[in-house]
């Protein structure tokens, strides 16, 4: 009887230490490569329509090196990105197997417009059908960013603002099979 | 049956009954609407804090909830639907610990230590009936009188 | 300028704390009264220091100083009065603030309290104890979250105003100071359960003390639970008023083991047993309030209403850590000492009620705490996120919820130490009868989900055994004074047994918001309209109708509001603001409360021309949650008046509870 106290107490003090060095150790870094992409999935079999009323659809872009980007106009990290895009878009616009898609989550059609016109987009912008693509992506946030090899297979990409060094890179890796950095 | 406890015997007859048809009544609808919402509870928000798929008014909450009666009426089970979005969000879009794995601790740790708790005061509460009071002596019976008569 | 003034009042705090913790010590080592009296001084210093502060913040705000940090990012010229006050604990620094204000209130008074004592060694190490924590915090506004820091740099001419969800309730201005009150509180209880293991004095005078600081500090917290489910139903725009989110799980554990405390104390005084268990559950409260505290202000889990993360994370596990480990400890040392023999005569009587409804309480602080530490557990065992949400709370608490509402029917009317069939057949009847007919009602009118009715029915039957109580004890006192009429003789008797009658106040303000519970969990309708200018839809019978929108600019917010009208129920305004420091828009919920019906609109998408998506949410008998509160509250205030004074040769009807008494043997020998 004399211990009983003793040893719930020995337990209560080990399972205090466990928990507090479980507190003690926790870093909470979200992760910057989309699930998808870290599984190497193949492109999910999406269909949106332009803001010009295009249709565009997976099956429409197999055989390109495309990249899709999903954003909206109140998204901060967004307006951040969307000059190393608009370059990067420059600078691959004519070739042929490239191809470039904006996607847009959460946002109504006038605010979108008025993005498109504030950071002169001249890439095709998506709105209708852009939920399901959202959800065939497996998006949790803006700005997302996607690769395409011509293979199907989403091989890079990552979640918040992108860089145009970074978006070269993917670019070339899709091209060639290599690894994404 | 004794007269007194015939009320108790009716009173325990009328919540028998009443809870076998409350039972009943109260499995889980089927109905694909129910079955939708049922589900949207049980998924959290792939991009929102504690949120489920049925309160968040985000992108992925909406696109979710347009999805279910889709897969639905594809006629694709509860768990396949709840599978296919783990697949595309990870585990982390379900609100419960899995049922398996280290998701058994959750469930288990509560339940075991409350039965263990329970199991512990039963035992307490036998071993007290099991030794009973020492019935008062004499010696005692004489010191309680001689205070009641003190009191008096 | 303020920077400087603030600080060194912190400053002074600190020192003071510092100084009397040492003075104290030093007064229990040498055993002086004349150092202990003096110790005890230095309590007006730290409150009058903590004041001071507080008052130096308020005057910031309000004279919009932004050279200070905390005033620039809180606060904005445009802010309005209330908000430019309650932006005092809007953020991590002012609310730790606040937290050593009313630390220092809780300490002045128990000073106060204990004046005559101040040399007694269990109120010496209980001062130690208090100024060890007010040291903590006062260190921690000095070194790790200075609510007085300077801007680096330009002064800014505006500041960023306070974030959205807190400038568009007046709930802000009493939800949190409740909380803190509440939370903070348990410190006093915790002061003297350390003492009391130190000193190994178990008699139970310190009990009574403690008892009633808890019963305050309890009384706080559960108001500012409600409050914050009330404020999280009109703000948020969810609908919902508790999702099990870190930071309510984060208040509701300390309430859970404090209650446990409440019912359990009871025990201890009448017959001496549980003092291991009821000292461990007030230390665990305390340091569950530190664990809530780290959890929610470090970052560790995501939350929708941590407003503020910073550095602080690991002071507070230091601190949690020795807080924790000094109690298990103690315990430890002194656990045998305090095992008193004890026994529980029969498993039908009050003490083994108690037992069981402390399981119970334990089992669920237990649920919650698992629930809420679990991801951070899988994230360090196997680099996976997962989350636990209100499906798994609501599994395991909603049996325990339902098991606790049936020993709260039944354990008032059970007598201490035995109770033979014959007096609980003839307690329980009516009352069980009450809870079996409103079963068979509930069941007959079409009711469904089995949690939701037996909340009915344990409702009813606790109802109506409170009412017996209730009845047989102004009855009883009629019985002697006949002159008396029923309100006179109503105070009377609540005055000669306050304790009993506010517990039982209590139990019906839980009734109350258990069937609360119920009802907004089994009669919700939800609804998603899309609809154009001058489009109606039909929503429970009633037509809703967007009339038009209405669209408002200014510098703080745009906002984007919903002209709605809901034939034979009223107009509505849900609206979405959007505000520069802010990414996302926020909702506001447009509400109409009747007591039996809640209709709550929101805003979904918000295009400045064209369709919007309106929620339509009705809800039934939401109003009575926070009715239930107040109860609770007034109940809880009740309990703490204290007794009358017995009358020597009044009639024993009169002044004890009415059938609490049984008759309790002189002699009794254990084995």
């Amino acid at each position: 009887m004399r211990l009983r106290a003793r040893w719930i107490a020995l337990m209560v003090g080990a399972a205090l230490v466990a928990f507090g060095v479980l507190l003690a150790v926790q870093h909470r870094d979200e992760p910057s490569v989309p699930r998808l992409v870290q599984q190497h999935a193949a492109v999910p079999d999406f269909s949106v329509t332009s803001l010009d009323g295009k249709k565009i659809d997976a099956a429409s872009l197999r055989g390109k090196t495309y990249v899709v980007n999903f954003f909206n106009s109140w998204c901060i990290p967004c307006h951040a990105e969307a000059p190393a895009l608009q370059a990067f878009y420059d600078e691959h616009k004519g070739e042929r197997d490239f191809a470039m898609l904006g996607i847009v989550r959460q946002d109504e059609a006038d605010a979108i417009r008025g993005y498109v016109a504030a950071e002169k987009v001249t890439w095709p912008v998506a709105l209708g059908g852009a939920d399901q693509a959202s959800l065939d992506f497996g998006t949790v946030g803006q700005p997302e960013t996607f690769v395409v090899s011509p293979d199907g297979v989403m091989v890079c990409g990552r979640s918040g603002p992108s860089t145009q060094a970074a978006l070269d890179s993917w670019l070339r890796a899709a091209r060639t099979g290599k690894q994404c950095v | 049956m004794s007269r007194r406890s015939w009320p108790w015997v009716l009173l325990v007859a009328v919540v028998v009954v009443t809870l076998v048809v409350l039972v009943t009544r109260s499995q889980p609808s089927r109905s694909p609407r129910a079955r939708a919402d049922r589900i949207a509870h049980q998924l959290a928000c792939p991009e929102c804090d504690g949120e489920s798929v049925a309160d968040s008014n985000s992108v992925s909450a909406r696109a979710i909830r347009e999805d279910i009666p889709r897969r639905i009426a594809a006629g694709e089970s509860d768990a396949e639907i709840r599978e296919f979005y783990v697949s595309k969000y990870t585990e982390k879009v379900l609100r419960t610990p899995a049922n398996s794995g280290i998701g058994l601790v959750a469930w288990a740790v509560p339940v075991a230590a409350l039965f263990l708790g329970l199991a512990g005061v039963a035992l307490a509460l036998r071993r007290w009936s099991r030794t009973p009071r020492l019935p008062a002596t004499a010696e005692d019976e004489a010191i309680v009188s001689a205070v009641r008569g003190h009191d008096r | 300028m303020r920077a400087q003034l603030g600080y060194g009042l912190l400053t002074i705090g600190t020192a003071a704390a510092a100084l009397g913790l040492v003075t104290t010590a030093a007064g229990i080592v040498r055993k002086q009264g004349r150092l202990l009296e003096l110790g005890r001084r230095y309590v007006v210093l730290v409150l009058l220091a903590a004041l001071g502060a507080f008052v130096v913040m308020e005057t910031a705000l309000f004279g919009h100083d932004f050279s200070l940090q905390y005033v620039a990012d809180n606060v904005a010229r445009a802010t309005p009065g209330l908000y430019t006050f309650t932006a005092a604990w809007a953020a991590l620094e002012g609310s730790i603030l606040l937290w050593g204000l009313l630390l220092s209130v809780y300490v002045a008074a128990t000073a106060w309290r204990f004046r005559r004592r101040a040399d007694d060694p269990l109120v010496a190490w209980a001062t130690l104890v208090q100024f060890a924590v007010l040291l903590f915090f006062f260190a921690l506004m000095l070194f790790a979250a200075n609510p007085f820091k300077q801007v680096s740099g330009l002064v800014p001419l505006d500041g960023r105003g306070p974030n959205p969800l807190l400038q568009n309730h007046p709930l802000v201005a009493i939800h949190p100071p409740m909380l803190y009150a509440g939370l903070v509180g348990f410190t006093i209880p915790f002061s003297f359960a350390i003492a009391a293991l130190v000193t190994a004095r178990f008699g139970e005078g310190w009990l009574a003390d403690v008892r009633r600081t808890t019963l305050i500090a309890w009384g706080f917290l559960t108001a500012g639970i409600v409050l914050g489910a009330w404020w999280s139903y009109a703000v948020l725009g969810w609908g919902g008023y508790w999702g099990w989110d870190p930071v309510e799980n984060a208040s509701f554990l300390p309430w859970l083991t404090a209650t446990a405390f409440i019912h359990s104390v009871m025990v201890q005084e009448r017959r001496g047993m549980l003092r291991v268990w009821n000292l461990s559950l007030v230390l665990a409260t305390f340091c569950l309030t530190i664990l809530g505290t780290f959890l929610t202000r470090s970052g560790v889990v995501n939350s929708v209403h941590a407003f503020s993360q910073s550095a602080i994370g690991p002071w507070l596990l230091t601190f949690l850590g020795i807080c924790a480990f000094t109690a298990v400890g103690l315990v430890a040392w002194r656990g045998d000492k305090l095992r008193a023999p004890g026994r529980i005569d029969s498993p039908v009587s009050r003490e083994a009620a108690f037992l069981l409804n402390n399981l119970l309480f334990a089992g669920f602080a237990l649920v919650v705490l698992t629930g809420t530490v679990f991801p951070l557990l899988v994230e360090a065992l196997q680099n996976k996120q997962i989350s636990v949400g209100q499906p798994y709370f609501e599994r395991l608490g909603v049996p325990i919820g339902i098991a606790l509402l049936f020993l709260m029917a039944i354990g008032p009317v059970l007598p201490w130490r035995a109770a033979s069939g014959e007096l609980l057949r003839s307690r329980l009847l009516i009352p069980a009868w009450a809870g079996g007919l409103t079963l068979l009602i509930a069941v007959a009118a079409g009711a469904r989900g089995i949690a939701n009715v037996l909340a009915f029915a344990l409702g009813a039957f606790t109802v109506a055994s409170i009412g017996r109580s209730a009845t047989i004890g102004v009855r009883a006192r009629r019985h002697v004074h006949k002159d008396e009429g029923w309100a006179h003789a109503t105070t009377r008797t609540v005055r000669g047994n306050p304790r009993l009658y506010g517990g039982l106040l209590v139990h019906l303000g839980v009734v109350v918001i258990a069937v609360a519970l119920a009802t907004t969990a089994g009669w919700t309708t939800r609804r998603e309209l899309q609809l154009n200018p001058g489009e109606s839809a039909t929503v429970r019978g009633h037509q809703v109708t967007f009339l038009d929108r209405e669209v408002d600019r200014s510098p703080q917010k745009t906002t984007i509001k919903a002209r709605v009208r809901i034939a034979g129920v009223g107009s509505f305004a849900p609206a979405i603001s959007t505000f520069p420091n802010a990414a996302e828009g926020i909702g506001t919920p447009s509400i109409h409360t009747t007591p039996w019906r809640d209709w709550y609109l929101t805003l979904s998408s918000s295009p400045t021309s064209g369709r919007v998506t309106i929620g339509v949410q009705v809800g039934t008998m939401v109003m009575w949650l926070w009715i239930g509160g107040l109860i609770m509250v007034i109940g809880t205030a009740v309990a703490l008046v204290p007794a009358r004074r017995r009358r020597v040769r009044e009639p024993e009807a009169v002044t004890a509870p009415p059938e609490d008494e049984q008759p309790v043997p002189l002699v009794e020998v254990t084995s």
